[in-house]
């Protein structure tokens, strides 16, 4: 069988883009952390990036940030090199790292906060209040005996009291416990209503931030199987489920790229990127009785995309 | 706040008093320590040469205390303070990979640098704070300032690394004005060297005691081996740039006097100082171009 659909889009068109990447390459020895990757972030987008442990989601957000040097390819980041101007670009970036340990073991909470204030000329003071009050964080407490779940919760104030035009979070849900995760991910809505704001989260926990998402990167060793709009793929990737007589070879060609493909003693559980109607016609004719159709939810369709990369 | 102002940098002047505030709150526990250490010593001293109930008492004698800023105990610990501060500036900030210090929207070059400047007003703050104290502390107790008469070891033959403690003659001499900058000069450049490691390697203790081992152990193989240019460079860091000319002259305890093998001279003393500062810049600046490339 063969796929005359292409495999997921990656190129989003001419922008504008907050963020955006042309064969970005770094190498740490012999492995290669990005290869050649094109991101593409669209201005007030938010943007998920989704893969698994070590396939450069990391890496890559540092990159952006001006903590780790790149070594071929372009990027720009709100207009700006962060290997030129990190300072600046810096400045435009609310960050959540993937270690949730904040800044001095020794300074409080509160002067750790003042301290981020001198930094940002934009912080607004009223709003870190705010925020504090609501996540409950003692300003008097040392910074070294803050929980990993209360840690992540000053990381995200630090992270959005400035009100950057841009955040980049690094796991932003990991170490908090249910509660606080949706009053995180409340807070978080909540500031993209008021603030215009581009996100990028970079999480193996899509379902939790999946309401929040309107774009989906899928990354695997250092480089996009995949980069859309959410509902570009909610619409274009679908699992059919069907019956199928015994011997059943497929069709010889398809129009679409079967991504994952599951067995069972007479029936098939396909994930498929093409057009819906045009796969189920084909399915159809090549003696499959297509049962059900049902589009995937973000994490589904990684799962899919990241587990069924043989397939293709 | 204003839209405008998102995404600009900070105004370099707001982070370096920042970054001042910050050390200062860095090392306050140390300071504290070290100060209650200083008054407690001071008030120790001064009642002890004030008393002499407290003499008797102990049945000891208290010899004249003598504030001689460039000999040791004080060229010693203000070089032992050059050294260990870096560690206290840098405490609880991770120096390397996604830390918050670089996250912050300054360069890092420059970041790097401001810290470490901030570390060394800090320094000479506390040297000043302690050299007056301790200046306090030597007229309180009835000590004098400075000395007036040292001996020279009279070295066989002239200029060789040792000579005999017998051979020795007395000769007038005041404490020069230079030498009140001596442990600020010899604790900026510990410092610098101190915080270059700092800056350059997560292991600054190993690297620190690794290097003088190696050093030590070049020294002794060319010894051994007459290696000509290991001994003249041990000399000329040894003598001539070296420690010896830095904080003055071989001392020998005889009778409780200072015994030197020459008299200092200001042009040594900024030979030494500019070698060794110099070296620490170097150190520093090369060290805080690092933080840029991760």
């Amino acid at each position: 069988m063969t796929n005359r659909a292409a495999a997921l889009p990656i190129d989003l068109g001419n922008g504008p883009f907050a963020v955006s990447t042309r064969g970005l390459a770094r190498r740490f020895g012999s492995t290669r952390a990005l290869d050649g990757l094109d991101l593409q972030v669209p201005e007030g987008a938010v943007y998920v990036l989704v893969g698994p442990n070590g396939a450069g989601k990391t890496t890559l957000i540092r990159t952006l940030m001006g903590l780790v040097r790149y070594q071929a390819g372009t990027v720009s980041v709100l207009g700006r090199d962060p290997a030129d101007r990190g300072a600046e670009v810096r400045a435009g970036i609310g960050y959540v790292p993937e270690d949730y340990r904040v800044g001095y073991a020794w300074m409080t909470v509160g002067r750790l906060l003042e301290h981020q204030a001198v930094y940002n000329p934009s912080w607004d003071a009223e709003y870190a209040r705010e925020l504090r009050a609501r996540y409950a964080i003692d300003p008097g407490r040392k910074c070294h005996a803050l929980s990993k779940g209360q840690s992540r919760r000053v990381q995200l104030v630090l992270a959005l009291a400035h009100r950057p035009p841009l955040l980049l979070l690094d796991e932003p849900t990991d170490g908090l416990d249910h509660v606080v995760r949706d009053d995180t991910l409340s807070i978080l809505s909540e500031h993209l209503a008021d603030s215009p704001t581009t996100v990028v989260i970079s999480t193996h926990r899509v379902y939790e931030v999946e309401s929040l998402v309107d774009h989906v990167g899928v990354l695997s060793e250092g480089r996009l199987l995949g980069q859309l709009p959410r509902d570009e793929l909610y619409g274009g990737l679908l699992r059919y489920w069907a019956d199928v007589p015994e011997g059943w070879r497929g069709p010889g060609e398809l129009a679409g790229w079967v991504v994952k493909r599951s067995h069972a003693a007479r029936g098939i559980e396909w994930t498929v990127w093409g057009d819906r109607n045009a796969v189920t016609r084909e399915l159809s004719q090549a003696g499959a009785e297509v049962r059900e159709v049902v589009p995937l939810s973000v994490d589904e369709a990684a799962v899919a995309l990241l587990s069924g990369r043989e397939a293709t | 706040m204003t839209d405008s102002m998102a995404g600009r940098i900070p105004a370099m002047k707001a982070v370096w008093i920042e970054q001042l505030r910050v050390v200062g709150l860095a090392i306050r526990r140390e300071g504290t320590l070290a100060a209650l250490v200083l008054g407690l010593g001071s008030v120790a001293l001064i009642a002890f040469s004030r008393m002499p109930v407290l003499q008797a008492m102990l049945d000891a004698e208290m010899g004249e205390l003598v504030l001689d800023p460039g000999e040791p105990p004080w060229g010693f610990f203000a070089v032992l303070a050059g050294l260990l501060l870096p560690l206290v500036v840098w405490k609880g900030e991770r120096r390397f990979g996604d830390t918050p210090l670089w996250s912050l929207p300054v360069d890092h070059r420059r970041h790097a640098l401001l810290k470490v400047a901030a570390g060394w007003v800090w320094l000479l703050a506390i040297l000043g704070v302690a050299l007056g104290w301790v200046t306090l502390t030597t007229v309180a107790s009835g000590g004098t300032m400075g000395v007036d008469e040292v001996r020279v070891l009279i070295l066989d033959p002239v200029g060789a690394a040792e000579g005999t403690p017998g051979a020795t003659e007395s000769v007038g001499w005041t404490t020069p004005w230079w030498e009140w900058a001596l442990p600020f000069t010899s604790a900026t450049a510990a410092y610098l060297l101190a915080s270059t490691l700092m800056l350059v390697t997560a292991r600054p203790l190993f690297w620190a005691v690794g290097l003088w081992v190696a050093g030590a152990v070049v020294v002794a193989v060319g010894d051994k081996w007459d290696i000509g240019w290991i001994q003249r460079t041990t000399e000329f860091v040894a003598w001539y740039a070296g420690g010896d000319s830095f904080t003055r002259g071989m001392q020998l305890p005889i009778g409780g006097r200072e015994v030197w093998t020459l008299l200092p001279t200001m042009q040594m003393w900024m030979a030494s100082s500019a070698f060794w500062i110099g070296l620490g810049l170097v150190g520093v600046l090369g060290a805080s171009g690092r933080a840029r490339n991760h």
